[in-house]
């Protein structure tokens, strides 16, 4: 397996256990996750409950999807699946708080702790964001990428077909 | 290369209904669980009436538990002036140290006796009982429109304080000094 390879699953790893962990304390605190979304002002005040409701669990069936557990074809579209909802949040959230920084408002950003002591939100949290954005990319480019029968990842190794054929006078 | 990259790219692209399909899921499954869920949020709730929305509304910024254990921890407010917006009986039994009780209908009894009123751009923070009261806004607005130009509200309030852990000071304290002072015709207080 090569390095790229490892450092992939190393990535889902990280990032699916990051949103499994990130979605417990707002399926725990559904409230005060609803008043930590109200506080970005990008939801309109009805919509911003749902929004509260539905986040944490997008979170973790993203994470759960994103771990590089499951084996297959289908393990690997599922994954693939995961870190592409895990890339659409990061963007939503950096974005979020970015507005939230430029707007000169401080709160706590939600992320991992509904807590009312959790410290404000900076451009710490951008950074950290942006990096975890590039991981997820270099991960989904890496499961995305082609397969070993294809030739492209299992340098060396042939598919079966070709292997098989018989060349054409 | 280029064909592999095509292939990398196409398999990304067609992954993406895969994506939105697992978070249309998810996000029925947390609203299902929720429905059922003892203690679950109501879908409708509307925030435009919370009163952080309403600060925000109004151009008054808000300032959290952290902010505020800072400013009571680097001793004398931190150069930060408390005001507390609660009645005279609220504040007696317990308030933040260092704040003074300046309920909304009072300011302009109180105010003057506080060296804050010869302060306009000093640092303010309103604070009430918590996120169910407005009088901390009502005090906010009041400051700003009497040009005091970096007044801030506390919305979490004396409930979030204690619930925190936060120290409690009792009795009169820096209210009786300012109302006093007030009736002399002094600026003294704190910080």
């Amino acid at each position: 397996m090569s390095a790229r390879k490892v450092f992939s699953g190393l990535c889902c790893l990280g990032l699916g256990a990051l949103f499994v962990a990130a979605s417990v304390p707002k399926l725990l605190e559904p409230e005060a996750f609803a008043l930590a979304v109200s506080r970005y002002h990008v939801v309109e005040g009805v919509l911003v409950n749902v929004a509260a409701i539905a986040l944490p669990w997008v979170e973790l069936a993203a994470g759960v999807a994103a771990l590089p557990f499951w084996r297959g074809q289908g393990g690997r579209r599922l994954r693939l699946a995961g870190l592409l909802t895990i890339g659409g949040m990061l963007v939503v959230f950096t974005g979020a708080i970015a507005m939230l920084l430029a707007a000169g408002e401080t709160a706590s950003c939600g992320c991992f702790s509904t807590r009312a002591d959790a410290s404000s939100s900076g451009g710490w949290n951008v950074v950290r964001n942006v990096g975890l954005l590039a991981l997820t990319a270099f991960a989904a480019w890496t499961e995305a990428g082609p397969r070993p029968e294809e030739g492209g990842a299992g340098r060396g190794r042939m598919s079966l077909r070709k292997r098989f054929e018989v060349p054409s006078p | 290369m280029g064909r592999g990259r095509t292939t990398t790219l196409g398999r990304l692209v067609a992954a993406i209904p895969s994506a939105v399909l697992l978070t249309l899921a998810a996000s029925v499954a947390g609203l299902a669980v929720n429905a059922v869920r003892p203690g679950g949020l109501a879908w409708s709730k509307d925030w435009s009436h919370h009163v952080e929305t309403l600060a925000h509304e109004a151009g008054v910024p808000v300032v959290f538990l952290p902010e505020v254990r800072t400013a009571v921890d680097s001793g004398e407010g931190g150069g930060v002036y408390l005001l507390d917006a609660r009645g005279a009986e609220e504040y007696a039994a317990g308030h933040i140290p260092g704040a003074f009780c300046v309920p909304p209908e009072e300011l302009d009894v109180v105010l003057p006796g506080l060296a804050l009123a010869a302060m306009p751009d000093a640092a303010v923070v309103t604070y009430c009982s918590g996120m169910d009261c407005d009088d901390a806004l009502t005090l906010a607005r009041a400051l700003t429109n009497r040009a005091f130009t970096a007044v801030s509200m506390y919305s979490g309030g004396f409930a979030e304080w204690t619930e925190y852990g936060g120290e409690v000071e009792t009795g009169a304290g820096p209210a009786a000094v300012a109302t006093g002072a007030a009736a002399a015709g002094a600026t003294g207080g704190r910080p």
